[in-house]
């Protein structure tokens, strides 16, 4: 078996609509200083770099070749990975096989996006396959507008709920200092005033495109304890890809598709012994594109059963203060750099885990966290934290 | 000539104004799908044996059962 | 770890200027097919098939993004693992060695696809350069290794007839390899006076237009040991990282692949690459970079390796054969290349290389290189005791 693995360390940049004021390498570089600096690290105690955006939104083929200096890669081993929406829980992956597996002691994993540099809607637009659309990533507003309709008609959510999934990542983003939209939502009422995109989904619905980047320094067991007195345990990492859903990308109306989120969490569950998600794990950070997503998300991670995942957000179950919170930071509807978004929900759980979170700490004391990652044809990555393995 | 401070900063940028062109073969099964289209007026797909599903669009594999053509998918 | 990583199947499409018959994942499944039916395994992670997938291809040579969808349904990966690498395949080889050896996966299929025919090569390089000051000037990796072999001869004053030298020999070595694009018998004579691309680099200096794939399996030894009678076991493998502005460089000199080349080395207990070794596999998408990466990997001291070219060292029958597959010049796609590289390396180790073959080989490096003249490297040596 592999060695035990910790994150030791995590930085963000502040998350922004666009940045004019740094080229990318530069972004990166700042993720990469916050890293360090956190794990009171130098790039020379870093044995090796892992990164991965979405390669065509900036246009600039080998990103990680041009900022090869600025993300401590010079005379370093490493690579990039790339893995549609997925992938900063991707890179976060294989940089903990590369680590569990005794090749390196430490290790940097880096997820960023610059949306404001290239086209991306060329680049969204070049996701289904140039002969034949199949699946698409998050932005395609149609697909989750058509998941929203299949969940209220099963479910019996409300606008409403989605409205309050909105406000409670509002309240969220406004309490962490990275998050990108901060709009001091006030009310239900206000959500629902936002204009509609594709019905029902609303402007305020979705996730923006952020330019952001995110990193987290990773360390075998040893070092962790020399590195840190905090040191956030691996337990596990879970990936589930899918083919697509036949009728549609996100939401299944035949009923006779299985979702890779229920999946992965049967799999990993069962492989760490939780039996009761909500008592088990204290807390988690999802990946919502959109807000009806979460209430779905909080079904097929067996937060709560079938169908009642708007209940949570009724009863105020999953906010910061709440009994079992969820996506204290904001989440992906207030933070979307799509390539540095998994690792975010990462970066963010392992700050609860060490109560480093600050504003927006959760109430719930967290030992075991989990952080999930949603990319392409509804693929689904969960890394399961600890604070004691 | 002295700098004097500006209230906002402005940015410089670079615009960069490339097409880049791809040339897309269909393949073999999203080919045929085109060629019975284009010359027979009719779409045709093949099913996996296995689990017996039309596979939309025609593919050399069935993804879910993932089973392939030394299965012989047939068409229809 | 006590268990090591082996290599249990190998598979090549045979290398063309234009697959336009098949799209990309039908080329991927051409391999694929090929090492399911060589070792009967299927795709379920019940302990007993292959239980997670590394693809490797890359969003701006296939037009596309998120490229991993076009390989999806033939690697498996329906409520399965897959992981999509970016950098050369020999890399992606790498990564699933980790998967292995951390224990987390148990037996990976690794996949690499390539059209270059689908994409304008020079376009695409062209967005690995710097946007503000190096794209403007429409350069793309030949334009760099043309700068790159000029450093080279001005430096350590390797000649234009070396460097033809390694393309004769290539070339002449495809005629053995059935999966070889552009096998030819050719002169000194006749690759000095083929077309100039841009000085110093000619022609027949260069590798072709291709696509092709690549696939391997890839598990832990106790398993490989069943699966197959001649599992090739991975030694030792590293990659390097290099600075990326090109004047910040000095492009005679290989800094990531000497570091790369040196743990990869020392993981494998080689310490005498030229004596210890008994084929090696490079990746040269350019004549000058065989004896320029041979310089790298420690086969002779800098400046050297022309050298060792002239005195025919590196010939078949010498006294270590390099490349005799006939190498990148013979006709490999991008990203393809390296992973190529370790399929050979495997069927020399295996004796199945067929009239290439190395007679009694047991040691073999196989190294894959890229970006911008040579900025990443990963080398990984072989055996099969």
């Amino acid at each position: 078996m592999g060695h035990r693995v910790a994150i030791v360390g995590v930085g963000q940049t502040h998350h922004r609509a666009k940045r004019p004021d740094v080229n990318m390498a530069e972004m990166v570089g700042e993720a990469v200083r916050a890293a360090l600096a956190d794990a009171q690290l130098r790039a020379k105690n870093v044995e090796a770099v892992f990164c991965g955006n979405m390669e065509t939104f900036e246009g600039v083929y080998l990103p990680d070749h041009g900022m090869a200096d600025e993300i401590g890669a010079f005379m370093r081993p490493g690579m990039k990975l790339a893995s549609a929406g997925t992938t900063g829980s991707a890179v976060f992956a294989e940089a903990f096989n590369f680590v569990a597996a005794g090749l390196f002691r430490t290790a940097l994993a880096i997820g960023f996006q610059k949306h404001d540099v290239g086209s991306a809607q060329a680049a969204l637009a070049t996701t289904v396959t140039p002969i034949w659309g199949r699946g698409a990533s998050s932005g395609a507003i149609a697909e989750f507008a058509q998941q929203a309709q299949i969940y209220m008609r099963q479910s019996g959510a409300k606008e409403e709920h989605a409205a309050m999934v909105r406000l409670k990542a509002d309240r969220g983003a406004c309490r962490n200092p990275y998050a990108h939209l901060r709009l001091g939502l006030k009310s239900v009422d206000e959500v629902l005033k936002s204009g509609y995109l594709v019905w029902p989904i609303r402007l305020l619905d979705f996730c923006p495109q952020s330019c952001g980047a995110t990193a987290a320094v990773i360390a075998v067991e040893e070092e962790a304890k020399k590195i840190t007195r905090k040191p956030v345990w691996i337990a596990d990492v879970v990936t589930v890809h899918q083919e697509p859903f036949r009728a549609s990308s996100f939401g299944d109306p035949t009923g006779r598709e299985t979702y890779s989120q229920d999946v992965a969490a049967e799999r990993l569950y069962k492989r760490n012994g939780i039996t009761d998600p909500r008592k088990d794990i204290d807390c988690a950070e999802v990946y919502e594109p959109s807000n009806w997503e979460e209430m779905m998300l909080y079904e097929h991670f067996h937060f709560c059963e079938k169908h009642k995942g708007w209940q949570l957000i009724e009863k105020g179950i999953t906010e910061i203060e709440g009994e079992f919170p969820v996506n204290a930071s904001g989440g992906v509807l207030a933070t979307n750099p799509i390539g540095a978004s998994p690792m975010n929900r990462i970066v963010e759980t392992a700050l609860q885990v060490r109560g480093d979170a600050g504003e927006h700490q959760v109430t719930r004391d967290v030992k075991t966290a989990v952080a999930s990652a949603l990319g392409s044809s509804n693929w689904t990555m969960l890394t399961l934290l600890k604070r004691s393995l | 000539m002295t700098m004097t401070k500006e209230p906002s900063q402005e940015y410089i940028h670079v615009t960069i104004d490339k097409r880049r062109y791809y040339r897309w073969p269909t393949g073999k099964y999203i080919g045929k799908l085109y060629k019975e289209a284009k010359d027979k007026k009719k779409l045709v797909t093949n099913r996996c044996p296995k689990c017996k599903e039309l596979l939309w669009p025609p593919q050399a594999v069935c993804g879910r059962c993932k089973v392939g053509k030394q299965a012989k998918i047939g068409w229809s | 770890m006590a268990e090591r990583v082996g290599i249990v199947a190998v598979a090549q499409t045979k290398y063309h200027p234009n697959r336009a018959d098949v799209n990309e994942g039908e080329l991927a499944w051409e391999v694929i097919k090929q090492v399911l039916q060589e070792t009967g395994l299927t795709f379920c992670d019940d302990g007993n098939g292959i239980d997670s997938a590394v693809t490797c291809s890359e969003d701006f040579w296939d037009g596309r993004t998120a490229t991993n969808n076009n390989v999806m349904s033939y690697v498996g990966a329906h409520l399965g693992v897959e992981n999509k690498v970016t950098e050369d395949g020999i890399n992606a080889i790498y990564c699933a060695m980790a998967q292995i050896l951390s224990g987390h996966h148990d037996t990976v299929l690794v996949v690499c696809h390539m059209k270059e025919s689908q994409a304008d090569k020079s376009l695409v390089e062209n967005a690995a350069m710097d946007a503000i000051f190096m794209r403007l000037l429409g350069m793309n990796f030949l334009t760099a290794a043309a700068l790159q072999a000029k450093r080279l001869m001005y430096k350590y004053g390797v000649t234009v007839e070396q460097c033809a030298k390694v393309a004769v020999k290539n070339r002449r070595n495809a005629k053995n390899n059935p999966f070889a694009q552009e096998p030819m018998d050719i002169t000194v004579e006749d690759v000095l006076s083929s077309r100039l691309l841009a000085s110093p680099i000619r022609l027949l200096d260069t590798k072709p237009i291709s696509d092709g794939a690549c696939a391997m399996i890839l598990t832990r030894e106790e398993k490989a040991r069943k699966l197959t009678a001649k599992p090739v076991w991975i030694l030792g493998a590293a990659n390097c990282y290099e600075t990326h502005y090109l004047g910040d460089r000095d492009l005679a000199e290989c800094d990531a692949l000497v570091l790369a080349a040196k743990r990869a080395y020392s993981m494998a207990g080689v310490t005498n690459p030229l004596k210890e070794l008994d084929v090696a596999e490079i990746c040269e998408e350019h004549s000058y970079q065989e004896l320029l990466w041979m310089e790298g990997l420690g086969f002779c001291g800098r400046g050297e390796a022309g050298r060792l070219i002239d005195a025919g060292v590196t010939q078949m029958g010498g006294q270590l054969p390099v490349n005799p597959s006939g190498g990148m010049l013979a006709g490999n796609p991008n990203h393809v290349g390296g992973m190529a590289r370790v399929a050979e390396a495997v069927l020399q180790l295996r004796g199945e290389a067929g009239d290439r073959q190395v007679a009694g080989a047991k040691v073999a490096l196989a190294h894959g290189v890229t970006g911008i003249c040579g900025q990443h490297q990963c080398v990984m040596i072989l055996g099969n005791k």
